[in-house]
């Protein structure tokens, strides 16, 4: 009887400390910050902290080029088998896998032909978007010689003011400038 | 006999706890899954810090910011700057920012005018205030191009600003930031990613934010950090007010047109 009690509080000791690992466990899940919330990668090229770029180009010519040389040591075999003039199924076989080779080969150069164009029409939409971030960067230049920033200005060395309308200007070898506020800083704008 | 079903119903038990416990883990994981990409929980956080923000008639705050700059040779800089804030609904604010090169700036809303004062270049520049805290800053980021970092904090819709468009919301979890304990959430829309640190306070507080511009070359990043959050402040006067000094002039707000319009003449 004695035995039987001491028993049951044991398993009753036991239950209790498993529900609460377990609910230690859904805790730390729910409470995140290495114990869980989501589950988020913290890999990816920031988190590698590379200064390179990572080389991802698609490698179809040098996956072609292993492909290329199976084949050719696949010939290699059937021609040396091929050396044998007796008219048998290891003959006739031969030439079947010469048939799938060819054939393999043919579909290998269409392979290798549309991973080509695949990869030129990268190149040229990285060209073209290249061209636009540059049209964009020639036009930003444009506006920016319309303007000489704070910093810049005590290099022009104007100081010569004039009023027009009661509106202050400054008047330096035919050029107006205008000091305004823009963007969060003081700048001075072209006005003629 | 006894011994050997209670060591069987131990073990099944300790395997049922098991179970139960990586069930547990893996319905947070799979909550990642692309049907359900609105966290109610990430939700229910913004909706209390929006709430709480909106419900404050007046209120104080630093931020630390920084942000990436890609420039055209592909290289990235960051350049930073540190702004106090006062709010004082339904109205009126004051913000002074600081960027790193020291160059200094201030921006008011005195209720009826909007200035932007750059004391170290003695010059000020004015427009009429039209409305209240949330017009007023939409016609100052917009029509103006004031640098507000963050003005969405200000207004009394941040919840739905932050709302617009967004097609991801997801609850990381909790973080410490700065010593304090903080709901982390992640939050994607057409543009950008943005990350929020929320103070899990009965007044939930924006500790920390992080926005990736996922759309532009580079994916900058916008970062600030906020801290010295005062819900009563008391303001002094002229905080919300501004008297240029003598040797202060005033100056146009200068808007840029589009190049197009520009080509054309229109220079306004």
């Amino acid at each position: 009887m004695k035995s039987t009690v001491m028993k049951t509080i044991a398993f009753t000791v036991m239950l209790t400390t498993l529900w609460l690992a377990t609910y230690e466990i859904s805790e730390a899940a729910r409470r995140g910050g290495g114990g869980g919330g989501r589950s988020m990668s913290r890999g990816g090229p920031a988190g590698g902290g590379s200064m390179h770029r990572s080389q991802t180009r698609p490698q179809s010519s040098s996956r072609a080029g292993t492909m290329d040389r199976s084949r050719n040591s696949s010939r290699s075999q059937v021609n040396n088998r091929a050396g044998d003039r007796q008219i048998s199924d290891q003959t006739r076989q031969n030439a079947s896998d010469r048939r799938d080779n060819n054939q393999d080969r043919i579909d290998n150069r269409q392979d290798n032909l549309s991973d080509r164009q695949d990869f030129r029409q990268d190149r040229y939409d990285d060209r073209k978007e290249y061209r636009n971030d540059r049209q964009e960067w020639y036009e930003d230049s444009w506006r920016r010689g319309r303007y000489i920033t704070a910093v810049r200005w005590g290099s022009v060395g104007c100081a010569n003011v004039v009023y027009v309308n009661g509106i202050r200007y400054y008047q330096c070898g035919g050029v107006r400038y205008e000091q305004v506020y823009r963007g969060g800083e003081v700048t001075y704008i072209i006005v003629n | 006999m006894k011994a050997v079903v209670y060591g069987l119903l131990s073990g099944f038990l300790l395997l049922a706890c098991g179970v139960s416990a990586a069930q547990s883990i893996a319905a947070e994981t799979l909550e990642m899954s692309e049907s359900d990409e609105i966290d109610d929980e990430a939700i229910a956080v913004l909706r209390g810090l929006s709430d709480h923000l909106a419900s404050l008639e007046k209120f104080s705050y630093r931020y630390e910011a920084s942000h990436d700059t890609v420039q055209s040779s592909g290289l990235k800089v960051e350049f930073g700057s540190t702004r106090r804030v006062v709010v004082a609904r339904p109205d009126r604010l004051r913000m002074d920012g600081e960027r790193r090169d020291g160059v200094r700036n201030t921006i008011i809303f005195s209720g009826e005018q909007i200035y932007a004062y750059v004391p170290d270049q003695k010059i000020y520049a004015a427009a009429e205030q039209p409305g209240k805290l949330d017009d007023a800053m939409d016609f100052a980021i917009r029509e103006l191009r004031l640098k507000a970092p963050v003005s969405g904090l200000v207004s009394s819709n941040f919840f739905d600003d932050a709302m617009q468009n967004l097609k991801r919301a997801y609850y990381l979890g909790v973080a410490t930031v700065a010593g304090e304990e903080c709901d982390h959430l992640l939050m994607s829309n057409d543009f950008t990613d943005f990350q929020l640190w929320v103070t899990r306070t009965p007044t939930p507080l924006l500790r920390r934010l992080v926005i990736t511009y996922r759309e532009e070359p580079g994916e900058p990043q916008f970062r600030a950090h906020f801290m010295d959050w005062d819900l009563d402040p008391e303001i002094e006067e002229g905080t919300l007010s501004f008297v240029p000094p003598d040797d202060v002039a005033r100056v146009r707000f200068y808007v840029e047109a589009r190049l197009s319009e520009e080509t054309a003449g229109d220079d306004s």
